[in-house]
């Protein structure tokens, strides 16, 4: 029993180092920064490749969640890893054609992500038992939500490192960052990493039982149900938990860009910590929420985490009105720090409920159908850009 | 739902996106409830099979005890 939980662990773990890797998409802020003018891309052609890759992750989890359910975590993230480290090296080798960026870091890095990101929860969630549910998914999916502390300063590092200077036909320095390199080292390092740790992930043997510690907690008390994705469609219960997650992940990712803005404005140069102090917030509201709802249940968490949403909305509308606590770093940081837990909270809570209410065997496929609903605020989102 | 915001924006009225999204959580919140009655008999289908094949049998889902009601519907 005590070798199943270490490897368990050792499951969890990979998973989170993944996760950890494929926040690879969070580089695009940066990276868009760094191409030069004499590329000719437009704000617009900036956008493309990162919005591309976002689409392409959620639509990606749903065939890499039913591979996932029939070969196994090992060999889908495996291939995610690959198509990662492959599509950022078809972007490396792109020079600035716009088609090239959106095939490989959109395309091809996008459906790695979803590929890595589908594999990495279900096979630690089957080591524990019931009433870790939460807390394992929550570890997992926290890798991804810490990814942007390490990965934009990571990218802003190489784009100097790499960067050429050139003279002008008017005689005056050109200075260019180094896109492509960046970009090539991404490549090929997240293609060893994740393609590394995709080997430690693994299914319990057939038959396994997690050792439980309690007999009948709200986590554990609901009835075995081994859904296919066309019994779980069929219920009420799958499109109410579509539409709770659309809401929460929208209004959530909304105000991630507002508490960028936020930061800028009472922190200036020190906006970074602003992205930091979210990306902690993202990761230990994804661990918190996920463990809490093992306690009391991931209904009732549901609740407290869209009510406490709300508060916070509203605190930002009169932080956005002018209100003078909004220039002031700590109120700002605060709210910062909520916005990202809250965001963070949902993306443990709908992966353990989708566990509990349609089962296990068919988890990878089944998530993959739920997660669509985080896919599915991406056109709104371009609408949303165009209005702007 | 960003959406919202550059709709509202273009209203000139850029306070009440943020009412639009209090809304919305709010009604998430509410939905909570919905999925929590649902939780553990899948209620929604018996109400969907109450509807289709029994509407007498469905207003007792609704109106009175649902035990007795769901044992009766057990029978058909």
């Amino acid at each position: 029993m005590e070798k199943s939980m270490r490897t368990g662990w050792i499951v969890a773990l990979a998973g989170t180092g993944i996760n950890f890797a494929l926040g690879v998409l969070y580089a695009w802020s940066v990276i868009k920064n760094g191409i030069p003018d004499s590329w000719g891309w437009t704000n617009a052609d900036k956008a493309l490749p990162y919005s591309v890759a976002a689409f392409c992750f959620a639509l990606a989890m749903v065939p890499a969640g039913w591979l996932q359910d029939k070969i196994g975590p090992k060999k889908v993230a495996t291939m995610g890893g690959i198509l990662v480290g492959a599509g950022c090296m078809v972007a490396a080798f792109s020079g600035s054609s716009l088609l090239g960026f959106v095939i490989g870091f959109g395309v091809m890095a996008g459906m790695g992500i979803g590929f890595g990101y589908a594999s990495a929860t279900p096979p630690a969630v089957k080591w524990f038992p019931p009433e870790k549910t939460g807390l394992i998914a929550g570890i997992v999916v926290a890798g991804f939500g810490l990814a942007s502390v390490y990965i934009a300063p990571l990218a802003s590092v190489l784009l100097d490192a790499f960067q050429t200077s050139t003279i002008g036909a008017s005689g005056t320095q050109i200075i260019e960052k180094g896109v492509s390199n960046t970009m090539l080292v991404f490549g090929i390092s997240f293609l060893i990493v994740v393609v590394g740790l995709s080997q430690l992930l693994k299914n319990p043997p057939a038959g396994h039982v997690a050792p439980s510690t309690q007999t009948n907690t709200s986590a554990t008390a609901l009835k075995k149900n081994e859904m296919t994705w066309k019994q779980m469609i069929s219920t009420g219960q799958f499109w109410i938990m579509w539409l709770m997650y659309f809401g929460a992940a929208g209004a959530g990712l909304m105000f991630i860009s507002v508490a960028a803005d936020l930061g800028k404005k009472s922190m200036g140069e020190l906006a970074f910590i602003a992205v930091a102090v979210l990306a902690v917030g993202n990761a230990s509201g994804r661990i918190l929420a996920g463990s809490v709802s093992d306690k009391i249940g991931r209904q009732s968490t549901l609740f407290i985490v869209f009510i406490f949403q709300a508060i916070v909305v509203l605190l930002l509308s009169f932080a956005a009105a002018g209100a003078s606590w909004g220039a002031l770093w700590l109120p700002t940081l605060l709210l910062v720090i909520l916005i990202g837990a809250n965001y963070g909270a949902n993306l443990s809570i709908f992966p353990a409920l989708t566990k509990d209410y349609f089962g296990l065997k068919n988890f990878g496929l089944n998530y993959g159908l739920v997660f669509t609903s985080w896919g599915s605020r991406r056109p709104c989102h371009a609408l949303d850009k165009r209005h702007r | 739902m960003p959406w919202i915001n550059g709709i509202v924006k273009d209203m000139g009225k850029p306070h009440l996106a943020y009412w639009v999204i209090i809304a919305v959580l709010l009604a998430g919140a509410c939905l909570t409830f919905v999925s929590k009655g649902l939780a553990n008999d899948s209620g929604w289908n018996k109400v969907k099979t109450g509807l289709c094949l029994n509407t007498t049998q469905a207003r007792c889902f609704f109106l009175k005890d649902r035990q007795p009601c769901n044992q009766e519907r057990g029978s058909n």
